[in-house]
């Protein structure tokens, strides 16, 4: 495989900034209550510019449905597809190994613990997202603070570490699983296979703010985390401030899956399999790598939603899952003898 | 000026071990420093105190006068490059990609790759000769190339000393030539100050204005390669019986290892076989012959040939020449003397190029009757006849016309199967 | 060192505005429903809530099977516009069009249907916020006890527009329940049979306790519920429902297959309802809704004891023997 679109970088990036417009428009436009497309575009139209509260007599149903259950939705799976990609980009470049997810570090377990001890002891529903996000922060310190072996950050303890972390959370939320009722269990399940229905504005906010934030400080790095690849002591005496570099990728790739999820719950193969992809088509400089990977996680996650949506909300986990395997095994098949990726 | 100082150096990894004791330096502008010594000596601690990658922990380390601790290591990278031992990369990156890494440190943090940038780049793979292949990925090309790219990257940071790390220990040796070749005309040319870690004292030599001997993490000696590679220095540090000879073109020096013993070999005891090879072709016939208990020697062969290599791990005693040279008089006459002593003489299907043509010489002239010759593959002699006017294929020819009684065999087994022949006749 | 401070303000960042957002998010009703009329009246409902109307709702959407039974007994069914997937009593419920169930609300479908009012039950009170986001009010319906149907019905009448309907309909349940267990409710003690009600197996043998309908039910229909010692709907262990040693078990009919595995135990084999063969399955919607169809689960309970093979004096003397049939509703 030979990089095709590494040359045509930027208009690579246009085409795809176009397929995102056609998906996010798309995807505006099927849902359970068939609204014409002219109506969606008055109704767009019409809430320019949008400041979030509006005081009509009585809200006409279409408008709610378009601006307060569709749209919210669909720009949190974008926003967190690019979150997703761009963590796993991140993850997988300090690591230097493509097999590293978003949730390597043991976000996800974390924020499962989180939300069932939530669901558990039934503390008021809208705290839930901030106890999976505590939980999940407080699982990635901790083994960031395992991880450090003579005041540096030792890339395979981190993982074994992670390891660890991972395997103690998920006992931990089994147990809890054990004691709770069977709505709360059904709950807490739900909560591991990602959901982005019932999306409302404030999540959108605060998801963006992040992924932008994140997505900026990864970026940042991305000339460091190239040079990085030639080793670490490579990289040391080439100016590169190794043990700077390593930890803000970490903590912001960490911070983008952790804010996500603890919105949506848990959704997989996203952080793992589009920056393959991203890196199959533009190659493995971060600097190109992690736009691609960002614009196309966007896209994958709002199109695996749409078919969520249409068949009677399967969990959008499920729908990466079974869309992200199938791709990955091609993948590998098709890369089988070559090296690197 | 004093590119590189080091004053009372210590430092190590694990605390109470240091690996560098005490160590001091003075390195001048424009000065090519070669630094030797055994495994476990400091060598490339060395590197890792001059680039801020290890802090020492007694002692200053200065470079362009100014000490390594008030420098960020972005100024230290604009000053001096490392050329590491091997690179492995885990993604498919590609040639131009890695030299380009070289500009890092110039570059801010949202800066890209300007102009200027790539055209220091694609100099630098231009005089390593990798720039015809820049588009192509780091793990599709080979070691040697790897090792350019690396010198390439390194250059592309427009040091003004190069660190080379034992940069050419795992190249053959047309690289490792290549390679320091390059280097060696970017010292005189443009005052590049170099300093290298050497696994290969011979290399060292041939290269280096000065060489640092360190042992156990001390300065042994320090100075030009005649002053520094004495007998009596190879023996106190390596632990080794060595002769230090003169290179018979550019006097450059080198180190064989000793000729004109008695070894356990204890060849006057067994029936003598001298074989006359080079360029790899022996593969396992030093050993096979070994086995067979016969007293083996062989000639000539030159310094840093793996022959010799072999020949010198099975302590077969062997007449030797300057690497890169052609036979001279000298080694000439000894392997005369050593075909006379021997029973058997077998010769190898050696490549044949103008600087060892003598070796065919030498058979022609001394076997004598009572000689026992061997060939291997005589006839395929064309293929591997690299002199003008084809003098090997000549050359052949007549030692299978004069000589009566020669054997041609096919491979190594053959060889040994006759010689088992011979020595059962004998009996 | 430097990246550290860095890092620790984006955490602070981050933290603050994860928490206002949590903590704004659900109270920021980002639709405001105030119209520029002045509300009529007003209703509480379950949760304390006041919620107010100008005018009687004429668009419902109902979200839970025993609201729809409720809205439909009270007679304004008519009003009912939507319902969620399990609403199937009465005949009419099954037509209306469906807003998916407590797994998965399809709150487009709601939303499109452009209701007054959504009338939900305080085991999905979390869809009130959403609904709040979309600009819809909800009507939470709740309680354990029978005493809390009563209620219901008479808020929704309430709600409606028709608080004396609702009363009297209330009432109408009252008198019907009364009527049945006229001659059952005052057994005493001691004459009483044992009865082990599974409602559930979920971790063990569910069974409603103290405080719920479905107790009051089977004490008013002259059972003793073994298990009105717990609150609630509460479990019980096998041990103690051998050490109790109920006389009948009922359980509805769902849960026959599983039941069955338990009674054909050995260790229960001495239990006097399974020696005896006395192990009955009712219709499990008309006995677990909290809806007016309690009064049929009520007569199909007296139905029950009154056919028990167990005499008792008491109940020779003072009954006038009909031999109804087990209906099902």
């Amino acid at each position: 495989m030979n990089h095709p679109l590494k040359k045509h970088f930027k208009k690579s990036l246009v085409a795809f900034a176009a397929l995102t417009l056609v998906t996010l428009v798309i995807s505006l436009s099927l849902g359970s209550v068939h609204i014409p497309f002219k109506s969606i575009v008055e109704i767009l139209i019409s809430r320019l510019p949008y400041m979030g509260h509006y005081y009509p007599s009585y809200p006409d149903a279409r408008s709610t449905i378009i601006l307060y259950i569709r749209l919210p939705r669909i720009l949190l799976g974008f926003i967190a597809g690019i979150s997703l990609a761009v963590s796993g980009s991140s993850m997988q470049g300090v690591f230097k190994n493509p097999m590293a997810s978003p949730f390597i570090l043991g976000v996800s377990a974390g924020g499962v613990l989180g939300t069932a001890v939530g669901i558990f002891f039934g503390i008021w529903w809208p705290l839930l997202p901030l106890m999976a996000f505590i939980f999940a922060m407080g699982t990635v310190f901790t083994v960031f603070f395992l991880g450090r072996v003579k005041g540096t950050t030792d890339i395979t303890t981190l993982l074994l570490a992670g390891l660890a972390m991972n395997f103690m959370m998920t006992a931990l939320t089994s147990l809890i699983l054990f004691y709770s009722d069977p709505t709360d269990r059904m709950s807490i399940v739900a909560w591991t296979w990602g959901s982005l229905s019932g999306t409302i504005w404030n999540e959108v906010w605060i998801t963006l703010t992040v992924a932008l934030i994140g997505s900026a400080l990864v970026y940042a790095y991305a000339r460091d985390l190239n040079v990085m690849q030639t080793g670490e002591i490579s990289a040391k005496q080439l100016g590169i401030d190794v043990e700077k570099t390593k930890i803000i990728q970490l903590v912001a790739a960490s911070l983008l899956a952790a804010v996500v999820i603890s919105f949506t719950g848990i959704i997989g193969f996203v952080g793992l399999i589009i920056p393959h992809a991203s890196r199959l088509l533009v190659g493995p400089d971060h600097k190109k790598l992690i736009p691609i990977s960002a614009l196309l996680g966007g896209i994958f996650l709002v199109t695996c939603d749409t078919v969520s949506r249409m068949s009677g909300e399967i969990w959008v986990g499920v729908i990466t899952g079974l869309f992200g395997a199938p791709f990955f095994i091609y993948l590998l098949i098709r890369n089988r003898g070559e090296t690197g990726w | 000026m004093v590119i590189l100082q080091l004053e009372d150096v210590k430092t190590g990894y694990t605390e109470k071990k240091p690996v560098l004791k005490e160590l001091s330096l003075n390195m001048d502008n424009g000065e090519f420093i070669g630094v030797v010594g055994p495994n476990g000596s400091g060598k490339s601690t060395l590197i890792k105190t001059i680039t801020k990658v290890v802090n020492p922990w007694e002692g200053t380390v200065r470079i362009k006068g100014r000490d390594v601790k008030d420098l960020s290591r972005d100024q230290i990278a604009k000053i001096a490059a490392v050329v590491p031992q091997d690179t492995y990369i885990s993604f498919p990156f590609s040639v131009e990609e890695v030299v380009l890494m070289g500009r890092s440190p110039y570059l801010g943090r949202f800066e890209n790759y300007g102009i200027e940038d790539k055209r220091i780049a694609d100099g630098s793979m231009k005089t390593t000769e990798t720039y015809r292949f820049k588009e192509r990925k780091i793990n599709e090309i080979s070691g040697g190339e790897m090792q350019r790219v690396m010198v390439a990257r390194a250059l592309t940071q427009e040091p003004e000393l190069l660190l080379l790390d034992e940069a050419t220990s795992h190249l053959d040796i047309g690289h490792k030539k290549e390679v320091m070749d390059t280097i060696k005309e970017k010292n005189r040319e443009e005052g590049l100050s170099v300093l290298s870690v050497h696994h290969n004292l011979n290399l060292a030599a041939r290269y280096c204005d000065k060489i640092l001997l360190l042992d156990q993490g001390k300065k042994h000696s320090f100075g030009r390669p005649e002053e520094v590679l004495t007998r009596t220095n190879l023996r106190a540090v390596y632990g080794i019986e060595a002769e230090v000879h003169r290179h018979p073109k550019d006097g450059s020096l080198y180190v064989s290892p000793v000729e004109d013993n008695i070894r356990s070999n204890d060849a006057a005891k067994k029936m003598r076989v001298h074989v006359i090879c080079g360029g790899g072709s022996s593969k396992d016939l030093f050993r096979e012959l070994i086995k067979e208990n016969y007293g083996v020697t062989a000639g000539v062969l030159n310094v840093m040939d793996s022959d010799l290599e072999k020949a010198d791990f099975l302590d077969i005693e062997c007449v030797t020449e300057a690497p890169f040279s052609s036979i001279t008089d000298r080694a000439y006459k000894n392997n005369l003397d050593m075909i006379k002593k021997a029973d058997a003489v077998v010769v190898t299907d050696f490549p044949v190029g103008n600087g060892n043509l003598r070796n065919l010489k030498a058979v022609e002239r001394s076997v004598k009757d009572d000689h026992e010759l061997i060939l291997i593959s005589p006839h395929e002699i064309k293929e591997r006849d690299y002199t003008e006017e084809k003098k090997a294929v000549k050359l052949y020819r007549k030692l299978l016309e004069n000589k009566s009684d020669v054997a041609t065999v096919k491979s190594i087994e053959g060889c040994l199967n006759h010689l088992r022949i011979m020595r059962t006749k004998d009996k | 060192m430097e990246s550290k401070k860095i890092l620790i303000v984006i955490g602070i960042l981050v933290a603050v505005v994860l928490v206002m957002g949590a903590l704004i998010g659900p109270l920021s009703g980002t639709i405001d429903l105030d119209g520029s009329e002045e509300p009529s009246y007003s209703v509480e409902d379950k949760t304390g809530e006041k919620l107010e109307f100008e005018e009687p709702p004429e668009r419902i959407v109902s979200f839970m099977p025993s609201n729809t039974e409720l809205l439909f007994y009270l007679e304004v069914g008519d009003r009912v516009v939507g319902v969620d997937d399990y609403s199937d009593y009465p005949e009419e419920a099954r037509e209306l069009p469906n807003v998916g169930d407590s797994e998965g609300v399809n709150y487009e479908k709601i939303v499109d249907l452009e209701p007054d009012v959504v009338v939900i039950s305080e085991a999905v009170v979390n869809m009130r916020e959403y609904l709040e986001n979309y600009g819809l009010k909800s009507f939470v319906t709740g309680g354990n006890t029978l005493e809390d149907v009563y209620s219901d019905l008479e808020l929704l009448g309430e709600m409606c527009g028709v608080p004396e309907r609702g009363e009297d309909k209330a009432q109408e349940l009252r008198s019907r329940m009364d009527e049945i267990t006229e001659d059952t409710r005052d057994i005493p003690e001691e004459e009483r049979i044992d009865v082990l009600y599974i409602s559930g197996i979920f971790q063990g043998i569910n069974t409603p306790g103290e405080g719920t309908f479905q107790n009051t039910l089977l004490t008013d229909a002259g059972f003793n519920n073994i298990a009105s010692d717990k609150s609630g709907w509460a479990t019980i262990s096998e041990e103690e429902i051998i050490d109790r040693d109920p006389e009948m078990i009922i359980a509805p009919d769902h849960l026959e297959p599983q039941v069955s595995e338990y009674t054909e135990k050995d260790s229960w084999k001495n239990i006097t309802a399974v020696e005896e063969d006395r192990i009955h399955f009712v219709d499990g919607d008309v006995i677990s809704r909290p809806s007016p169809r309690l009064v049929d689960a009520q007569e199909v309970l007296v139905d029950l004891l009154e056919s028990a093979e167990t005499t008792s004096a008491y109940l020779i003397n003072t009954w006038s023997f009909h031999c109804k049939e087990e209906v099902k509703a």
